[in-house]
């Protein structure tokens, strides 16, 4: 009878708060979501709000002294996620960057976080976007197991052959080989040769949506946002870069290309500010880049 | 021997045994007074704290009751008869300090209604809408009306012009594949025309690599690269216009209409063009050449019969 009595209690009590009573309930909403949303809110607030800003247009207080300037939210896209290129990405993207952070940017590891917590600023955070309720996540694309786990330096040399060959990867990114080497990777291809443009060895400034030109990484000398592991950076191969230059290449490539790009770009950022990476460097800059080669 | 004891006590006098807590010169019970004092200003300085109005400024109570610190202090020093410049600083920085602390915490709780706490927008869990009919859907309105027309440039026939009717076609086109190729860095036309359940495959004749990225509203929704000879096939298409083009080929570049249920129609060689299943007196038509911003004219339609239009580009943009 006691039991009963308590459990008559702890129901009417916990139906008593202003979130969940009966006309809510009548309007098909239940407690679940809106106390996350609530929690998210707070979260939001509490670590998220001096960048980010209260409507989540990436124009907080501290916007103006960072760059990357930090994420409009309200597009509902990010960076780096692991859906098709233009797809809404999944709430395990954006607990991947909240998680672990950018590195070499100002969003750092909110890995003092808990799940829940996480969770609900996710929830939050995604209700920035208008067409919040109408866009559905796009799926995860499906990479497959590394085929170079055993055989790495075959991935690297897999790598570095499409980085400058098929992909052309030195388009937008700097070049890694000399130009000679360059063309004589494409011939073996069967490609046609390439023409070279002049700043061979530089990053090339890219247009991006996200209000101002992006220069994409020098894998010798700036950081790997979305991390330096193999699976990092065959996400990023794969699934693009939202809102930039960097298309997906999903599709366009197999398993065992994207694999091997990843082990050729994870080949050159160790190198980064090494003595090795520094020589390279060098090395490529002595270099002329012959003109007016045929396409 | 007792002489020069007090010869040396003259000259080096006796320590002063109590300094007061941490040494600021000032008792612990003389330290609290002094702070039970100021948050007493601070709580009740202009009205009491927590009826202040939403949006009130506190700046007043807060600098008085840190000022009124100081002259606490030096009284207690002169009360005692000691003066000291650094012991004076000393317990103004410790009665500050505890200050600090007890004040912020009365302030978070009892000024919650004036202070600027970040309170964005409450989050209302709603219903996710429904899709909106299109409103001559509904109401059966969809007529029999036709344009015929020619787009002419200048006078001369202008085709592969896209023309879309803004209203709704009782029949929607089929899927078809729509296929956009790519040849010596350029699109085979520089607008295509699609459906919503249309798919649309990019190939690439070339021998070297291209890319698409599609843009829509200054928003990137497609970007994938299309090897020498191979093809790319686009996401689901959704209304609106996508600008295509090539990071690496400025030359490179079209643009896609895409369409759900309006009539549409693309001019051919002789500029000409027919839109069916119109209704209403009258209805926008939207001419698309080069370029996502289209060219908008208003059209009278004959009920039930073929108005036949004659649209010069070049005397639509001078208007």
């Amino acid at each position: 009878m006691k039991r009963t009595l308590y459990g008559w209690v702890v129901l009417v009590v916990s139906c008593s708060g202003t979130d969940w009573g009966p006309a809510e309930l009548g309007q098909g909403r239940t407690s679940q979501p809106l106390r996350q949303m609530q929690l998210g809110r707070e979260v939001y607030a509490t670590y998220c709000v001096g960048c980010h800003g209260e409507k989540g247009d990436g124009a907080g207080p501290a916007a103006r002294f960072l760059n990357p300037k930090p994420r409009d939210l309200r597009l509902g896209r990010i960076k780096f996620a692991t859906v098709a290129s233009g797809e809404a990405p999944r709430d395990e993207d954006y607990n991947r960057i909240i998680s672990h952070g950018l590195s070499g940017t100002a969003m750092p590891s909110f890995a003092l976080l808990g799940d829940r917590e996480r969770l609900a600023v996710i929830s939050y955070i995604k209700t920035f976007n208008p067409g919040w309720q109408q866009e559905l996540p796009g799926g995860a694309l499906a990479i497959g197991k590394d085929p170079w786990a055993d055989d790495p330096k075959g991935g690297i040399e897999k790598g570095k052959k499409l980085y400058h060959g098929l992909a052309k990867c030195w388009t937008c990114h700097p070049a890694y080989e000399t130009p000679a080497e360059i063309l004589r990777i494409n011939a073996e291809a069967k490609l046609p040769a390439p023409d070279l443009r002049p700043n061979l060895y530089a990053s090339e400034l890219k247009e991006s949506d996200w209000g101002a030109p992006i220069m994409p990484p020098d894998f010798l000398f700036d950081r790997m946002k979305n991390g330096t592991d193999e699976a990092s950076l065959v996400q990023v191969i794969a699934a693009g870069v939202g809102g930039t230059a960097m298309p997906m290449w999903a599709g366009a490539l197999d398993a065992e290309q994207l694999w091997g790009l990843a082990h050729y770009v994870r080949s050159l950022a160790l190198l980064r500010a090494t003595p090795e990476g520094k020589a390279l460097q060098a090395r490529l800059f002595a270099q002329p880049v012959p003109q007016g080669a045929p396409q | 021997m007792d002489a020069s004891i007090e010869e040396d006590a003259s000259i080096h006098p006796a320590p002063v045994k109590d300094r007061g807590f941490l040494g600021c010169g000032l008792s612990g019970a003389a330290l609290l007074a002094i702070l039970t004092i100021s948050v007493a200003i601070f709580l009740f300085w202009g009205g009491p704290l927590w009826s202040t109005r939403p949006g009130a400024t506190h700046t007043g109570r807060i600098v008085a009751s840190y000022a009124a610190v100081i002259p606490l202090v030096a009284a207690c020093f002169l009360m005692m008869r000691r003066w000291s410049w650094v012991q004076l600083a000393s317990s103004v920085a410790v009665v500050w300090s505890g200050k600090l602390i007890v004040t912020s915490s009365l302030y978070a709780y009892f000024a919650t209604g004036s202070v600027q706490v970040y309170s964005p927008a409450p989050v209302v869990a709603e219903p996710a809408p429904a899709t909106p009919a299109h409103p001559l859907a509904s109401t059966g309105e969809i007529g029999r009306s036709e344009i015929a027309g020619v787009v002419l440039d200048h006078g001369t026939p202008a085709s592969g012009v896209v023309v879309v009717a803004r209203t709704v076609a009782r029949t929607a086109l089929p899927a078809r594949r729509i296929d956009l190729v790519i040849s010596e860095a350029r699109y085979d036309h520089p607008i295509y025309l699609a459906s919503v359940r249309d798919t649309v495959i990019v190939r690439n004749t070339d021998r070297g690599l291209h890319n698409v990225r599609a843009r829509s509203e200054h928003r990137t929704v497609w970007n994938v690269p299309v090897p020498a000879g191979g093809e790319a096939k686009s996401l689901p298409l959704s209304v609106g216009v996508v600008e295509l083009a090539c990071d690496e080929h400025p030359s490179e570049h079209a643009t896609l209409v895409v369409i759900d249920r309006e009539p549409a129609a693309i001019t051919d060689a002789d500029g000409r063009f027919a839109l069916r299943e119109l209704s209403g007196e009258a209805c926008d038509l939207d001419i698309f050449r080069n370029s996502s911003r289209p060219r908008r004219v208003h059209v009278v339609l004959v009920p039930d019969a073929r108005a036949d239009v004659s649209l010069d580009l070049a005397k639509l943009d001078q208007r």
